[in-house]
């Protein structure tokens, strides 16, 4: 059987996370309540249904990402047949720039690749910061269908926060012509969402070829090849959205407590998967007041929350009001305390009374303790 | 002290007919229970916490939904290199083929399963309790006094004693005397049906009872007046805690409205002897425009745009706008339409309520039971 083998990369080049990041590694930032980032790469390719072999490339902290995934058996990864496997990744990035797509990441690896089996065709790569449910399934078989020595994946008129460099694809009937850099955020234009699939073969001649000239970004490979093999691109169609800065997240859960979209991520037949806890069903108080919000099992609400998402283990006080926040796992929030347009990062408390908001239009980050 | 080899039997073969149409398409013990979590999950939660790793469910009800819930028993920690939970539903053998017969017979016929473990005890176990204990304490007892069986009784009221086995002690809390369902109770001390035997001594009124054709089979009727008139040495030990049989939709009903009572006793938010379940993957759930809720438990996966009052929603519940849900129970995957009105009712897995539909009533003594018509 032919075997499909999937690596999620640990985009470190995303410096504008800093805040979130901290003591945990990129993949493992909390969004949607129960979930880390990297759920929904892993999900989008474990629900290829087929046998499928994925690394992660890990990050200068990967402790909270072992944790995490330990041996993958949330996603059903812990069979003989599928299989999980942290790589090594970031040893270079606190001594020298990296790419978008670090090519050190892979050659660290190399022993990894080297060894997959012949009969392994496509490697799919995928950033670990992309919000969606991608029908895998279609693009790996048009992927195929086409013959293509890469597909690429693009969002059309992408609505939402951006980088000032951000990657785009020009395109000539679905082929790739140009991958250029812009910071030109006119509509129309194809935003590469960091994930493409790559012929095992072509993959490992340009990881040979980057070796060889020095290249630190994949990405600059990929453009120098352009003209020589066949890139094909695919247009994703429905939510999307890239985690690359704290406006970028704040926007996307703000977005997740919108029905449509929270129905075509997680009411889809394509489920998100996550690790499993064991928690009590939400505890809703005599005088809790809840509107548009996600809210995860194992809390307690005895407040109000409004706009707001709230993760597993938290607890909201008597009289407490969460409004158009992100409380994750583990925080509290004191009888009577006020938290507007904040995020509270995991087992934060906030004292009784106490008055949290943010005086700009941007949210207020009220960090891990560092303990 | 090296604790002494213990393994568990779970009795889960029950139809449970007093939970009427719950059990329609599921064994008793599988049945949802406070929002997420299934009889069962209690049993072999209090077995993770007791450090017993090795348990037998003996199964014959309908068991699938059980088999496929229970797994290998990773959910509550119990799969352990050469441990974890067995599903054992009667088999053939070379002469004859038997259904279990009762609750004695289904471990007599479990005995070759038991004796692979080599256990010194034995602890049985009902699959239709909701309480969380930590029975290591039992079996501590039955080794300090050198039981042949202890009984875990507690303190029923005088007027339900007559649906219990009733047992008197001596000063040593030895038993002297056992009644089972007594039409005229001494006392209210009452067996729970839960028991730690010496195996050797288990064994042997296994085999002696089997060959007994006039006896039912049964541990309260048969095997244990027998042990006591025997002479053997039977304890009681006291439970203290928070204890129910769901044996009926009443009692069902009242302890899962119980959790809602914020009781010291009965509280699954603690991290003290959690109980576990096999967590389906859902998402956390939505709260729409219009929700209200006050005093209830709501699970993962649930979309919720109604009026929740006093209730417990299980996972993937759709409620729509304008609909009421007050002082009832909606077990896995039901929907809710616009304007509908729920009162005082147990709503089984996957039910549809129609729009502007009313079920039940809160002014009514009797829980609505409400079960989705079986497509033919």
């Amino acid at each position: 059987m032919k075997r499909t083998v999937g690596i999620i990369t640990n985009s470190s080049n995303m410096t504008n996370l800093d805040g979130l990041i901290g003591h945990r590694s990129i993949h493992t930032i909390p969004i949607g309540g129960k979930y880390r980032l990297i759920d929904f790469p892993l999900s989008n390719l474990v629900n290829l249904n087929e046998d499928i072999y994925i690394g992660v490339i890990g990050s200068y902290n990967y402790r909270s990402l072992v944790d995490h995934l330990k041996q993958g058996q949330d996603w059903n990864l812990s069979r003989k047949s599928n299989d999980l496997l942290v790589l090594q990744g970031d040893r270079s990035v606190k001594i020298a720039p990296v790419g978008r797509l670090s090519v050190q990441d892979f050659l660290d690896n190399e022993p990894f690749f080297d060894k997959l089996p012949e009969e392994v065709e496509n490697i799919i790569i995928s950033g670990c910061n992309i919000v969606a449910n991608l029908e895998m399934e279609k693009i790996l078989e048009e992927h195929q269908e086409t013959n293509a020595d890469i597909t690429m994946l693009y969002k059309q008129n992408y609505q939402g926060y951006m980088l000032d460099q951000e990657l785009f694809l020009q395109l000539e009937n679905n082929e790739v012509k140009k991958i250029y850099y812009s910071s030109n955020k006119v509509q129309n234009q194809n935003l590469f969402i960091d994930t493409f699939i790559i012929k095992r073969t072509v993959f490992l001649n340009m990881l040979r070829e980057a070796k060889r000239r020095r290249i630190i970004d994949f990405i600059e490979i990929i453009q120098q090849c352009l003209d020589q093999i066949h890139i094909h691109s695919y247009p994703v169609s429905g939510y999307v959205k890239m985690i690359h800065s704290l406006q970028a997240y704040y926007e996307c859960s703000m977005e997740l407590i919108k029905c449509a979209t929270h129905v075509e991520l997680f009411k889809n037949q394509r489920k998100i998967y996550t690790k499993s806890k064991d928690n009590h069903p939400t505890v809703y108080g005599q005088l809790a007041k809840v509107k548009r919000a996600m809210v995860a099992s194992g809390a307690i609400v005895n407040g109000s929350i409004e706009d707001s998402i709230v993760f597993r283990n938290t607890n909201i006080g008597h009289g407490a009001k969460v409004k158009n926040s992100i409380i994750m796992q583990g925080a509290v929030v004191g009888e009577d305390a006020v938290v507007v347009n904040a995020i509270l990062d995991k087992n934060v408390r906030i004292r009784p009374g106490e008055f949290i908001t943010s005086h700009t239009t941007e949210p207020i980050l009220i960090k891990k303790r560092s303990d | 002290m090296k604790k002494a080899n213990t393994i568990a039997m779970l009795l889960a073969g029950g139809q449970g007919t007093r939970l009427e149409d719950l059990t329609i398409n599921n064994a008793k013990p599988g049945v949802m229970f406070g929002g997420k979590y299934r009889i069962i999950d209690f049993s072999l939660s209090n077995c993770f916490h007791s450090e017993i790793y090795t348990v037998g469910v003996m199964t014959q009800y309908k068991p699938l939904l059980l088999n496929r819930y229970i797994g290998n028993g990773n959910a509550w920690a119990l799969d352990k290199m050469n441990q974890g939970v067995y599903i054992l539903p009667p088999y053939m053998r070379e002469n004859n083929a038997e259904w279990y017969k009762g609750t004695a017979d289904a471990v007599y016929q479990n005995i070759e399963f038991i004796e692979m473990f080599e256990p010194e005890y034995v602890l049985i176990l009902s699959g239709d309790h909701i309480y969380q204990m930590d029975y290591s304490k039992m079996i501590e007892q039955a080794e300090e006094t050198n039981a042949d069986l202890v009984i875990c009784t507690r303190e029923v009221a005088l007027e339900e004693a007559s649906r219990f086995g009733i047992v008197e002690l001596n000063e040593t809390n030895r038993i002297i005397d056992f009644e089972e369902k007594p039409n005229e109770p001494k006392n209210n001390l009452a067996s729970m049906g839960i028991y730690v035997f010496k195996w050797t001594v288990l064994k042997d009124v296994l085999l002696t009872d089997h060959s007994n054709e006039h006896s039912s089979n049964d541990f309260g009727h048969d095997i244990i007046p027998k042990l006591i008139t025997d002479n053997k040495r039977v304890f009681a030990h006291i439970f203290h805690g928070y204890w129910r049989d769901v044996g009926t939709v009443d009692s069902y009903y009242k302890a899962n409205m119980d959790l809602l009572k914020n009781r010291d006793d009965f509280n699954l938010t603690s991290e003290h002897l959690r109980v576990y379940s096999n967590n389906p993957n859902r998402e956390p759930h939505f709260i729409g425009e219009h929700a209200m809720i006050h005093n209830s438990l709501i699970a993962d996966g649930c979309y919720i745009n109604g009026n929740i009052v006093q209730s417990i929603i299980s996972q993937d519940a759709i409620i729509e706008e304008d609909a009421i849900i007050k002082e009832s129970i909606l077990l896995g995957n039901v929907k809710v339409r616009r304007g509908a009105i729920i009162e005082k009712a147990i709503i089984a897995d996957n039910a549809v309520i129609e729009e502007n539909a009313r079920i039940g009533d809160v002014q009514s003594d009797n829980v609505t039971l409400f079960v989705r018509e079986v497509q033919s």
